[in-house]
């Protein structure tokens, strides 16, 4: 079973899988924790859009700090969400024109 | 597919409403001797449950979970159920599939999720395919009076209409037309024991990859072709809201940790809208697809597959949503992951032959 042997942490979820485990090992260029930090810089660009960032902790938990620097550690990427809405006070809706319009300008060079 | 021949069992959830004959069919079904090793779980209501009575005359093995309504509790009782299963190699080596009966009453989505918990479980089976009985003679009112009646046609990757030809029945093109305003992607068949047969056996039948057939345009993608968008159909409207199905088609290869940060956002916001996600995505340009399978909020281990189901090797989504727009989660998609090959296509039901017009070209 490819699920199991690249999970960066102790939480067996659909979402802490690595792609390199997700696709079997195909995707070998980048390491785990390569491919961590690369979530997280996007998991923290969204935040950034309700006030909030996130950072890596230890390879397996998320730090969410929202703007008054309540901190909140979740340990599964699906609970960063509603720690946000707690810390921001609101919440990032992906299929709010808003969301796409700022996240398209995060993304030009 | 080609490639090595997946280890774990394979497990058929038969979903259906009080009264839709999910005994009567799975009984005639496992006098067939090609479902002789099928290990049949029943969940039932009653404590003795009348289900497994019926089905144990047929002589195959079966687990009685008899503690109580899937929808509610027997959620733990169908995961600790599974486990045991899981972990008696004996038992394992006696049986070529499983097939979970649940509850009338109860929504499917649970029993995909105890399946779709990563560990020992999933470890040694995997979902095939849920199917859900629909009778021909009370769907209309069921329909109207039931919210479960949805539910189990929204996770159904294949429905089977019962009863059809009785006195009082619906014809079978009114029980498509119904079901297709619940759920526009899953095909609808009459029932009987060579057909639930025939699915049990079907390598494929949970994918999207018959679906995509039915909606993606014939022949190999082009690559780099830009960003086409095919509009979905009429969308169906029912008292419940507006569902509509369509197709995300990616030339190139998805990020996954874009993909997982997107949809882990999706679920967390609009998850009660999104009723079925399914399809195949390659995380790296040129490897092997991914399959992707979520039931309203509940996600399914990620796996890899050795080798594409067929020749067009195109990563795609299907999607059956509720209230939104699909153009919408389109772009969304790409503003979370950045890729401009996306292409959407879509259409009311997967007709035969059936492509819907493309609408626009960019």
């Amino acid at each position: 079973m490819c699920g199991l042997c690249g999970l960066w942490g102790n939480v067996a979820h659909w979402s802490s899988a690595s792609s390199r485990a997700v696709s079997g090992g195909a995707a070998g260029g980048l390491n785990p924790l390569r491919e961590r930090a690369l979530q997280v810089r996007l998991l923290d660009r969204v935040a950034g859009l309700a006030g909030a960032q996130v950072e890596d902790w230890a390879g397996s938990s998320w730090i969410v700090r929202g703007a008054s620097g309540a901190t909140e550690i979740v340990d599964a990427l699906p609970l960063v969400w509603p720690a946000l809405e707690r810390l921001a006070g609101k919440p990032i809706d992906p299929l709010s024109d808003a969301v796409i319009e700022r996240l398209w300008q995060r993304q030009q060079p | 597919m080609s490639g090595v021949r997946d280890p774990r069992l394979p497990v058929l959830i038969l979903s259906g409403f009080l009264g839709s004959g999910k005994t009567t069919l799975l009984r005639a079904a496992l006098q067939r001797s090609d479902l002789r090793r099928t290990l049949v779980i029943v969940n039932e209501v009653a404590d003795q449950g009348v289900d497994d009575r019926l089905l144990a005359t047929s002589g195959e093995p079966v687990r009685l979970l008899g503690n109580g309504c899937l929808c509610c509790s027997a959620d733990d009782g169908l995961g600790r159920s599974l486990l045991r299963i899981a972990e008696d190699e004996a038992l394992l080596r006696s049986v070529d599939r499983i097939v979970i009966e649940t509850s009338g009453l109860a929504d499917p989505a649970p029993a995909f999720a105890a399946l779709a918990r990563a560990g020992r479980v999933s470890a040694r089976m995997r979902l095939h395919a849920i199917v859900t009985l629909v009778d021909a003679m009370h769907a209309g009112a069921q329909a109207g009076e039931s919210p479960e009646f949805a539910l189990q046609l929204q996770a159904a990757d294949q429905v089977l209409v019962s009863k059809l030809g009785l006195p009082g029945a619906a014809p079978l093109a009114a029980v498509r037309e119904l079901v297709e305003g619940i759920n526009p992607v899953a095909p609808v068949a009459a029932a009987d024991a060579a057909t639930l047969a025939a699915l049990v056996h079907r390598e494929g039948s949970s994918r999207a990859d018959r679906i995509a057939a039915d909606w993606l345009p014939a022949g190999p993608a082009q690559a780099n072709a830009g960003h086409r968008i095919r509009l979905p159909g009429t969308p169906s409207r029912r008292h419940d809201g507006d569902v509509r199905s369509f197709c995300l088609e990616f030339d190139q290869g998805v990020d996954w940790n874009a993909l997982s940060v997107w949809l882990s956002l999706m679920l967390h916001v609009h998850g009660n809208r999104l009723l079925r996600i399914k399809g195949f995505v390659a995380v790296e340009q040129g490897s092997a697809p991914v399959v992707i399978h979520c039931v309203r909020h509940v996600v399914h281990f990620p796996e890899h597959l050795a080798d594409w189901p067929d020749e067009r090797r195109t990563s795609y989504l299907v999607f059956i949503v509720r209230d939104l727009e699909p153009e919408q989660v389109l772009r969304s998609f790409l503003a979370f992951t950045g890729r401009p090959g996306a292409r959407m296509a879509g259409g009311p039901a997967p007709a035969p032959h059936h492509h819907p017009t493309e609408a626009a070209t960019a």
